[in-house]
């Protein structure tokens, strides 16, 4: 109750200070400065709904800042999310470090073999299967043939990605640990990498299938992509290595530093991109969240200071969280999957369904057994920052068919944004690996 | 390049700054006591900005003002926060008139000084605008910083005079943001049927308002079932969206925010929750404005020279008047040489400048921001100094 009266308080605040009559002396940051406040407090209030009925909070954040963004009611405006760029990007820094640290390698010992078999299943089945339904679909859609079989392989190496972000959102709202976590991580955060790779590969075919083998317009996304991944890991490492000193230096006040390290390195891969191409001759960019996960594995693995990192992240990391996910579900293009939401939900489905399977299959072969497997297949299916990024390179360098794929796979990573969280937490609750979970077994 | 540079540099400093001084709280001596103060992000912020390195310039911070307007307005929620009105009944009320008659003094002979020198640049501000500056200068000479206090503790620890002055810079800041307030309001619209030195007031009272509306809302919400990272997540939306509010509509954020801060902090169960939260923000919101601070420094003519000199020489002999008349009216033994302990300026007055310069840009408000941060430095390492050679090489117990 007294939330709802925050809430109701809060939003009339809002509302007043947006809409109300101005005496005048209005400061030009005043509107960033209310979006700001909207996004932190709202969507939190808002998500104590799906937390009363054990939903994840994530999901809440991301349909509150659907509602409130520019796509429905419009209280905040495609521009206003890009003013708040450089704070999404420092979450999203945030988040990866955070990933980085929570992947213990010795906590993996014994489940080598289920992660790489899960891996190959999954390298196998999902883009196999996505990129069949894309091709039906989108020849449904009446593209030319070219088209159709270019975009049922970019559709194919997307399939692949997935969204870190969504799941440490999760387990650090759930405190979640344990085995099954901690392979739902590693898998996370290697097929996401992989992804990178494998639609490079696509975008390397399509593009020689367009332009021709001659044009030379094929191999150098996959060389650029390889040379992207092998520098920010290589940053990773350097900015994992400082950490590393300057964590065995200071015992305490650890969250500003972080939170700065954090800033810098997103910043930094930001203004590194027409430095690298002016260096480099080629269109190479940093990946901050590569970065960042790299600085803290290498942090969690080749120190003892992996669980302290682990902890001041999370340690006041839940402005950045709801900050982050709410600006996501901003961005989330309604009229795309308003238009095309048939046909998105029927590629959702055969992308959750080779999920599935693959899990299922991994995990037998692996003897984890088929229930581990059924909770397996429900833990990867979201998406969200490097999908969307990929479908936007796709329309940028594809104009014209390449839009439309585009806003067809950005319909389904919504989708995959929104039940990927809840799909996660199901999943973690089942194999009780959830706080909440381990509380009610521990009473039993 | 250069915001990442720039950014890089205040990383970095603020990991020496933060290792060196908490290596270093240990063995405090006098001397490094000038750097527990915080002169060193100041400096670092000098360092950065437009006039030396020129790597945190306008642009830059323009583009981190979402985290300016978390920063300025976590001072004045801090400001509001540290007033626990159950506890300043303890005190007696002479100490509150004391506190009043020394701020009030302060203001009085700051305000004739400041507007008289300043009279003398006429030509290049209107007379409004001189009021308006000189009314905001003297408020916010105002505020004292317990540094130095803090310095002295060992030698004031028997005497009641310890208890005055933590009771007086404790109130101060507070006091000196409401006065502050007078000028952001006095550019507000009229209002039709009321004499004009009224409207002015009537919009304070309304900031008030809006803050303690804001502060109530964060009580309710931080009221029941609140876990530490939603209450810093409520204290944090809270404090933006008060910075927001006043942006939009032209009133001073920092007493919005110090409204709410008291509302928010006095009303329990919350209360103490909320006030140790605080606690924890405080350091790393004092670092970031000392370093925003400087990085915002412009250095394009000399009469804020002249006019730090004008402040000080008002400033000083104000609080060391208004200590010795506020004694005196109340029949307080203070020595009146006590008046040192208030001559140091904390991160009040160095918010109350940059919000003056985020309202009001312009020339005036840039030298008012030169001349405050001059002479924020200059008093600094003058209380020291004098309150060493008052307390400890006279061996003088207060």
């Amino acid at each position: 109750m007294n939330r709802l009266v925050g809430l109701l308080l809060l939003a009339g605040i809002i509302t007043g200070a947006m809409y109300g009559p101005s005496l005048g002396l209005e400061l030009p940051d005043a509107p960033a400065k209310l979006v700001l406040a909207l996004l932190l407090l709202l969507p939190y209030l808002m998500s104590d709904v799906f937390a009363a009925i054990k939903l994840p909070r994530i999901t809440g954040y991301i349909l509150a800042g659907t509602i409130l963004g520019p796509h429905v009611f419009g209280f905040v405006t495609s521009e206003q999310i890009a003013d708040l760029s450089m704070i999404e990007d420092l979450a999203l820094a945030v988040i990866a470090l955070a990933a980085g640290a929570e992947l213990g390698f010795a906590d993996l010992a014994g489940q080598w073999k289920a992660i790489g078999l899960s891996l190959a299943f999954q390298t196998i089945l999902v883009p196999l299967m996505s990129g069949i339904t894309a091709f039906l679909g989108l020849a449904y859609l009446g593209l030319d043939s070219g088209a159709v079989l270019a975009g049922s392989l970019a559709a194919a190496g997307l399939a692949l990605a997935r969204s870190p972000s969504s799941a440490i959102g999760i387990i650090s709202e759930t405190r979640a640990r344990g085995s099954f976590t901690d392979q739902v991580m590693a898998v996370t955060i290697s097929s996401d990498v992989l992804a990178l790779f494998i639609f490079a590969a696509m975008i390397s075919i399509t593009a020689s299938m367009v332009s021709g083998p001659d044009q030379g317009g094929g191999n150098a996304v996959l060389v650029t992509t390889s040379a992207e991944i092998l520098l920010s890991m290589i940053a990773g490492a350097l900015v994992g290595a400082a950490l590393i000193r300057y964590l065995s230096r200071a015992k305490t006040g650890l969250v500003i530093p972080l939170l700065g390290v954090s800033f810098a390195v997103s910043r930094f891969a930001r203004l590194a991109t027409p430095w690298l191409e002016t260096g480099t001759g080629l269109s190479l960019h940093m990946e901050p969240m590569l970065i960042c996960l790299v600085a803290g594995l290498v942090v969690r693995n080749k120190s003892e200071h992996g669980v302290r990192l682990s902890r001041a992240l999370k340690d006041g990391s839940l402005p950045i969280y709801a900050l982050f996910f709410s600006m996501a579900g901003a961005a989330i293009d309604v009229e795309a999957l308003a238009s095309m939401w048939l046909l998105a939900m029927v590629i959702f489905a055969a992308r959750a369904l080779s999920l599935w399977l693959a899990s299922l299959a991994a995990s037998l072969a692996a003897g984890q057994g088929s229930k581990i497997g059924n909770a397996f297949g429900l833990s990867y299916l979201a998406q969200a920052g490097v999908s969307i990024g990929l479908c936007r390179m796709l329309s940028s360098r594809f104009p014209g068919w390449g839009e439309q794929v585009a806003t067809l796979l950005i319909a389904t990573i919504a989708l995959n944004q929104v039940v990927g969280p809840v799909a996660l937490k199901f999943a973690l609750d089942r194999v009780k690996e959830t706080a909440g979970a381990r509380m009610k077994s521990t009473r039993r | 390049m250069k915001l990442f540079l720039a950014f890089l540099l205040i990383l970095a400093m603020a990991i020496w700054g933060s290792d060196w001084v908490i290596s270093r709280l240990g063995k405090v001596t006098h001397k490094k006591r000038l750097m527990l103060a915080g002169i060193e992000f100041l400096l670092a912020g000098i360092l950065l900005g437009d006039h030396a390195l020129g790597l945190l310039d306008k642009e830059v911070l323009n583009q981190l003002s979402p985290l300016s307007a978390l920063v300025l307005g976590g001072i004045g929620f801090l400001c509001g926060a540290d007033i626990e009105l159950k506890r300043l009944r303890i005190f007696p009320s002479r100490f509150f008139k004391v506190a009043l008659v020394q701020s009030v003094t302060t203001f009085v002979l700051v305000f004739a000084l400041v507007g008289g020198a300043l009279a003398l640049f006429r030509s290049m501000f209107p007379a409004v605008d001189i009021l308006m500056f000189a009314f905001a200068v003297a408020a916010l000479a105002i505020t004292s910083s317990p540094a130095v206090l803090a310095f002295c503790r060992n030698v004031l620890e028997r005497s009641r005079d310890l208890d005055l002055f933590i009771f007086v810079t404790g109130l101060d800041g507070l006091l000196a943001i409401f006065v502050f307030s007078i000028p952001f309001s006095s550019r507000l619209p009229a209002f039709e049927g009321v004499q004009s030195w009224l409207g002015p007031l009537i919009w304070v009272a309304g900031s008030v308002a809006i803050g303690a509306l804001l502060g109530l809302t964060l009580h309710i919400l931080a009221r029941f079932r609140c876990s530490q990272d939603e209450l810093v997540l409520f204290i944090m939306g809270v404090v933006v969206l008060s910075a927001g509010v006043s942006s939009r509509f032209g009133i001073c954020s920092l007493l919005v925010n110090a409204s709410a801060g008291i509302v928010a902090a006095n009303l329990e169960p919350a209360g103490a929750r909320i006030r140790r939260a605080m606690v924890s923000m405080e350091r790393p919101m004092y670092i970031a404005l000392l370093i925003l601070a400087g990085a915002s420094i412009r250095l394009d003519s000399t009469w804020p020279i002249f006019m730090a000199v004008v402040y000080m020489a008002s400033r000083i002999p104000g609080k060391f008047a208004g200590v010795w008349l506020g004694s005196a009216l109340v029949r307080e033994k203070t020595r009146t040489r006590a008046g040192v302990l208030l001559v140091p300026q904390g991160g009040v007055a160095l918010a109350m400048a940059l919000s003056m310069v985020r309202a009001f840009p312009g020339a005036a408000s840039d030298g008012l921001l030169l001349f405050v941060i001059l002479a924020f430095l200059v008093q600094e390492i003058l209380a020291t100094r004098l309150a060493q050679k008052i307390f400890l090489n006279d061996k003088e117990k207060c």
